[in-house]
């Protein structure tokens, strides 16, 4: 019993090994683009540029501590945390350890969901160093986030009306993307990397990397 | 978290609903039959805090027929209670004496206020939905038709009738009366084709840009 716990908890921080975890995996969606000089939280340059499943747990959950200002009080983070625990839960082997770590994920999503409001299933494929501000009417179902992408409070990423259920139609957004409050990336579109999605805007079409788009529906706008 | 969606509705909304001295919930249904009802509707999810939220304005209402006000008052601090609960926990604001119909789904919570005068059948919100009045001076909430679908962040507002099957897009301010089957978007809100709006060339890869 408590041989399997361990092994459980060894799996849960080691680094993710391959796919087929039973986790949805948005097929190369995350893409490798070399870090053009992006910064961290602490404004530090950025080299490293491994997907999340390649570190471990621990070394993750430091980064994002360190992306949330080292606040323990962030819910972001938590809504982070959570979403890194509850990942990886499935990969754990030793049934009794999977069982457990699954039932805590289920409890901690459902917590942060109703005292702060965001939701960001485990499925989605969630990069680096991602930043949520604030909290409060936060529905995070994208098919994947890149890294760096910061994403404020009252923000819905989600199938477009009609076509909910298939993972094809969710959004991606790609690395260093910054999402403005009360934005609503919605159906199967790509915003692009380094793009701005202004606030309370209803992105429906796709958005080109270094974009500033504004309005319902979203209109490039000249930066 | 999300209370200011509810924050002011209390007084201004005055004579907009409906008085509220009587059972709104829908007629030839149980409430046993009803809460079930609602329950399917949201998923048969337990943890569903739109489903308990409706639950709340459902028992609200059927508190009503009670009309010894003895009997009653044990009921309303309940009800009070469990409405303040609501708010403060999920942001949903959604007072007894707005009629809502059969089916009513709150697919997800968070600043939501619903004071509209009345609510068909089958009808869908999401979070950060308002209804209510256009300002302070005016008296009027609008009526929701059947089987409208209300994106996330719409605030539907004034003396206004939103027809039946219409649906109102995400982050839209409507205040003009809707006809029956219209999809809404923008703000002001704007009748829109949605077969141009809504569909497009399957997501392309990024361009690559230096």
């Amino acid at each position: 019993m408590f041989r399997d716990l361990s092994s459980g908890l060894r799996q849960l921080v080691a680094p993710k090994s391959g796919a087929g975890a039973g986790v949805v995996m948005g097929g190369g969606a995350n893409q490798q683009t070399p870090t053009l000089g992006g910064a961290s939280a602490e404004g530090v340059a950025v080299t490293d540029s491994r997907p999340a499943e390649e570190l471990g747990l621990p070394e993750l959950l430091a980064e994002d501590f360190a992306t949330h200002d080292r606040d323990l009080l962030a819910p972001g983070f938590w809504a982070v945390a959570a979403h890194r625990v509850g990942s990886r839960a499935a990969n754990v082997e030793a049934r009794p350890a999977r069982l457990a770590l699954e039932a805590a994920y289920k409890m901690a999503s459902t917590g942060i969901d109703w005292i702060w409001g965001i939701q960001l299933p485990r499925t989605v494929e969630l990069g680096r160093r991602v930043r949520l501000w604030h909290n409060g009417c936060m529905l995070l179902t994208a098919r994947s986030i890149g890294n760096d992408v910061h994403i404020r409070h009252d923000t819905t990423f989600g199938p477009a009306r009609g076509t909910e259920g298939t993972p094809a139609t969710l959004p991606i957004i790609e690395d260093r993307a910054d999402i403005g409050s009360g934005a609503c990336v919605l159906g199967g579109v790509r915003v692009g990397h380094d793009a701005v999605v202004g606030a309370n805007t209803v992105v429906l079409k796709n958005v080109p990397p270094h974009a500033t788009v504004l309005g319902v529906p979203a209109r490039m706008i000249p930066t | 978290m999300s209370g200011a969606a509810g924050g002011e509705s209390g007084e201004s909304l005055g004579k907009a609903l409906p008085e509220g001295d009587e059972n709104a919930n829908p007629r030839g249904i149980s409430m046993a039959a009803l809460l079930a009802e609602d329950f399917r509707t949201h998923g048969r999810d337990p943890l569903s805090p739109g489903f308990w939220a409706l639950a709340v304005h459902r028992f609200g209402n059927w508190r009503m027929d009670f009309k010894a006000k003895l009997l009653r008052a044990p009921l309303s601090l309940i009800y009070r209670g469990a409405h303040q609960g609501m708010i403060a926990l999920w942001g949903i604001d959604l007072p007894y004496n707005a009629k809502i119909g059969r089916r009513f789904r709150i697919a997800h919570h968070g600043a939501v206020f619903i004071g509209s005068r009345e609510i068909g059948d089958d009808v869908t919100i999401r979070h950060s939905v308002t209804i209510g009045l256009k300002r302070k001076t005016e008296r009027l909430a609008p009526i929701i038709g059947n089987r409208v679908e209300i994106g996330p962040g719409a605030c539907i507002v004034g003396d206004i009738r939103v027809g039946d099957d219409s649906f109102v897009g995400a982050n839209t301010v409507l205040a003009q009366n809707v006809p029956p089957g219209s999809t809404v978007l923008g703000v002001p809100g704007r009748f829109i084709d949605p077969a141009r709006e809504l569909e497009r060339s399957p997501a392309e890869p990024p361009s690559p840009k230096s």
